[in-house]
């Protein structure tokens, strides 16, 4: 069948031609974004990076893993089959059926695609992606009858089947080549790999990256206030969503009915880049706030044109949907852009929020409070102050939560823990400030500029090993912000502390003499953040409590609604997060929720009714100490 | 002339943080920025005082594109170093409180003296008209009154006038500052002066511990007052009943 084999040649070319037009087309609109280092290098690891680190996301779902697996890898072999077989007119029979037995494997996953989709999960976006299960189909189903035309003997009957299964073929290959240029499902293909290859965050391949970008505010950069702001491979990273809806399953706003779903955010910045109206968004909306009436292009500001601003102050930056996603997309990147231009040129920020930038700005403390009454916990407590000239091992920094009455108990219980353990340790007495957290969060980096140089001048004071504190806040602050502004310091949580001493020996720990079943919530700052999931559990199980996980814990654990100034912001839901996490906690049958973090315990303890107690890993941890004799 | 032709002065002064001291722009003083704002027209912002002062840059930030500044040494009159710049103005706002210091929050009213302009305090919000401007003012128990005001005058805001400042930093870099000529002024003297304090004796006081009920009592029957009289015993049996009256109250720890 000579002309079988000259018609899926040309087929073959022209659509490799719609695909380079498609995503030249694409790349300029990418390139309306700002410069970012370009890192070529990047594209060698895609392989690497597509096979570990976003199989370690995707594996999570095995069923959508293996389906995945069966459809793109067939999809790959039987198009680099086709290449080299039809693209360069070798017409090797052998090679047929290669590609035949690759395109069956394509068939096979397409049909768990589909029947995936007969009865999807509300997180799944409809729309063109539901057509995706039967172009695919069509696609393989074309190749799988067209390799067997060329196969067998000529006859009447191929002749008559050739045309349809070549129209076949060529409607599947118009979603595969069409997709990139007109951002139709398979987009995701090209961007996504493009995306791997010049990841914002290549750090993410190789560690942790969780440290926010400074702004160069003298050059006036104030974030991102258009989408054309963005740098270049973040709009590409926008491309690549698959819109799986696997951050909107896991956002905790979302959950409550808060106006932000992370999927839909990331495809209207998606319409940003490419100009035209979120109408044709097909997967579930902001709560509350309808499709349809929302529209962007590159140089259009994007709030309130394209977002609202309620949307971006819900998020909590608990990175629950960076967690999940398996295209590795920086949601919350993305939503700290926007803030920071929000805040930084107009300074319109809901609720509580500009009292507490003031407040930051004035008196170096979140509730305004007075820096030099910081300490005023540890008054009867004999607590070193660190003195200039005097070296300690651990500087203790206690965060705002030394304001709170309730969280002075867990002070007061560490401070116990660490005298038991014969810790020198000290505290600033009257000059510990904010790090700046909250500002930075909340988008405004001039004022956590300002406090972090204040804070780095004010550490260079002292002279200590290691710095310790309770707030994971202050932790990723100091740990991971301030190292780009010239802040170097060793920091722990006061978990990974104790943990350590427990286990050699130097703190010792009883059985806690409280019998009730325990589970632990993990900080977001202090886990996803931070990757520190194991040191509270160790120290839980050193004083005989064994843990009962909660629906999501450790890496993926659920926010309390506590991170990113949202208490602050306090936009309004159908429900509040913290009671949804205390759910969790019920589910567990649990009577005591162990936490590490003052935030958390503020949000759960805040919760109404009968709940669980509230106690840090601190406080229990002190029930333990063996009575001195 | 139209609404938005009119000229406006807003008086701004540095107030201080409650808590810490530190310098910032007078929470009043930014209301009536922000009135003055909302209102458009040509806004001027005037300041007297020391030009070196770093917080002055908030009222950037808070939304004024340019700042008058008069340099004044400290203790200077600041009212009669504003009038120096106030000549033409249809409207005169300014806070009504002033935040620290010997600040009096009389400038308004002095400024209006001197520049022999009526002065309407307590305002929340103002209307201009073609005509007439309206404002209202903000009475006891939450009452309003609504006032025709004849221009120019000056507008003293209430501190809870119906706006809210807004800060964003990147105004603050792009404010100018106008320096003018320091008036030549005889310094006032100060009609404070400072004299030590005394050290007075404190007088222990048993924290009340009886019922409201048991109060009552011994507000009205002399019996229930409670308390011992002692009158027989030695000096030194009397002592220790003070004493121990002194610990069981804890008002010695000794």
């Amino acid at each position: 069948m000579q002309w079988v084999q000259i018609a899926i040649t040309i087929v073959f070319w022209v659509a490799v031609a719609t695909l380079a037009v498609g995503l030249i087309r694409r790349i300029r609109l990418w390139r309306n974004g700002r410069d970012a280092p370009v890192d070529w290098g990047g594209l060698l690891a895609i392989p690497r990076r597509y096979l570990v680190d976003i199989h370690h996301v995707v594996a999570r779902d095995s069923y959508i893993a293996n389906t995945h697996m069966a459809v793109a890898g067939g999809a790959l072999a039987a198009l680099a089959l086709v290449a080299i077989n039809y693209g360069l007119a070798l017409y090797q029979p052998w090679l047929d059926w290669l590609t035949l037995a690759a395109a069956a494997v394509m068939l096979v996953g397409s049909y768990f695609i589909w029947a995936r989709r007969r009865n999807p999960p509300a997180r799944l976006s409809k729309g063109p992606w539901s057509r995706l299960p039967f172009t695919l189909a069509g696609f393989a189903a074309g190749v799988i009858g067209l390799m067997l035309v060329t196969l067998v003997p000529p006859s009447a009957t191929t002749t008559m089947l050739a045309l349809p299964l070549l129209l076949l073929l060529i409607a599947g290959s118009a979603e595969l080549a069409l997709g990139i240029g007109a951002g139709g499902p398979m987009k995701h293909a090209v961007a996504g790999l493009l995306h791997l290859g010049f990841h914002p965050r290549k750090q993410r391949f190789t560690g942790r990256s969780v440290d926010l970008r400074p702004l160069d505010l003298d050059a006036g950069d104030f974030g991102v206030g258009k989408p054309a702001d963005f740098r270049w491979n973040q709009l590409l990273s926008f491309d690549a969503c698959v819109q799986c809806g696997k951050c909107e399953a896991a956002c905790p706003a979302f959950a409550a009915g808060q106006p932000l779903n992370p999927k839909k955010l990331i495809q209207d910045l998606v319409v940003g880049l490419a100009s035209g109206s979120d109408a044709k968004f097909a997967g579930s909306p902001y709560p509350g706030i309808p499709i349809g009436e929302h529209a962007g292009a590159p140089d259009k500001a994007v709030v309130p044109f394209l977002i609202e601003p309620a949307t971006l102050w819900s998020c909590t930056t608990c990175r629950a949907c960076v967690e999940e996603c398996p295209m590795l997309i920086e949601h919350v990147d993305a939503i700290i852009d926007l803030r920071r231009n929000l805040t930084l040129t107009t300074g319109e920020l809901p609720g509580t929020a500009s009292e507490t930038l003031a407040n930051l700005r004035e008196t170096g403390t979140t509730g305004g409070h007075d820096v030099a009454a910081r300490q005023h916990w540890a008054v009867d407590l004999d607590v070193k102050q660190a003195q200039p000239g005097t070296l300690v091992d651990v500087l203790l920094v206690v965060g705002e939560g030394a304001f709170d009455t309730r969280y002075q108990r867990t002070l007061r219980a560490l401070v116990k823990s660490l005298k038991a353990a014969k810790i020198d340790f000290a505290v600033l007495g009257d000059s510990e400030f904010d790090t700046g957290d909250t500002a930075r969060r909340l988008g405004d980096e001039a004022t956590f500029q300002m406090l972090a140089q204040r804070n780095i001048a004010n550490f260079a004071r002292f002279q200590f090993r290691r710095i310790v504190t309770p707030d994971p806040h202050v932790l990723n602050s100091l740990k991971n912000d301030y190292p780009a502004l010239g802040g170097h310091f060793a920091v722990l949580h006061h978990s990974t502390l104790l943990a350590q001493l427990a286990k050699s020996g130097q703190l010792q720990l009883g059985p806690t003499p409280d019998r009730r079943a325990v589970t632990y919530h993990d900080p977001c700052y202090l886990g996803r953040y931070n990757g520190e999931i194991d040191a509270p559990r160790d120290l839980l199980k050193a004083i005989g409590i064994e843990v009962r996980e909660m629906e999501r814990s450790g890496l993926r654990g659920r926010c309390c609604g506590g991170g990113g100034g949202a208490p602050l912001t306090d936009i309004p839901g159908r429900q509040r997060i913290p009671d949804i996490r205390i759910g969790d906690a019920k589910a567990t049958g649990a009577a005591i929720v162990a936490v590490g973090c003052p935030q958390c315990t503020a949000m759960l303890e805040g919760v109404v009714g009968e709940r669980p107690e509230v106690l840090d890993i601190a406080e229990l941890v002190a029930q333990s100490l063996p009575v001195p004799a | 002339m139209t609404a938005t032709a009119r000229r406006i002065a807003v008086l701004a002064a540095l107030g201080r943080n409650p808590v810490s001291g530190k310098a910032r722009p007078n929470r009043d003083d930014l209301l009536a920025l922000e009135l003055a704002r909302q209102l458009g027209g040509d806004l001027t912002l005037i300041h007297a005082g020391n030009p070196d002062e770093a917080a002055l840059g908030d009222y950037f930030a808070y939304g004024a594109s340019s700042l008058d500044l008069v340099p004044l040494a400290d203790g200077g009159d600041v009212a009669s170093a504003l009038v120096t710049r106030l000549a033409g103005y249809d409207l005169i706002l300014a806070g009504s409180r002033a935040e620290g210091g010997e600040g009096s929050g009389l400038v308004p009213y002095l400024v209006a003296e001197t520049l022999g302009l009526p002065i309407v305090a307590d305002v929340i919000a103002i209307t201009l008209g073609d005509e007439a401007t309206e404002v209202t003012q903000a009475l006891a128990k939450g009452q309003r009154r609504r006032v025709r005001v004849t221009l120019p005058a000056v507008i003293a805001v209430y501190p809870k006038a119906l706006v809210t400042p807004r800060y964003a930093y990147a105004r603050r870099l792009a404010g100018r500052v106008t320096t003018y000529v320091a008036p030549a002024m005889e310094p006032v003297a100060s009609p404070w002066h400072r004299e030590a304090a005394k050290k007075r004796p404190v007088k222990f006081r048993a924290a009340e511990t009886k019922s409201g009920h048991a109060r009552m009592l011994s507000a009205i029957v002399a019996e229930a007052r409670g308390g011992a009289v002692i009158a027989a015993g030695t000096p030194a049996d009397k002592a220790q009943a003070i004493l121990a009256y002194l610990r069981l109250h804890k008002l010695i720890d000794w």
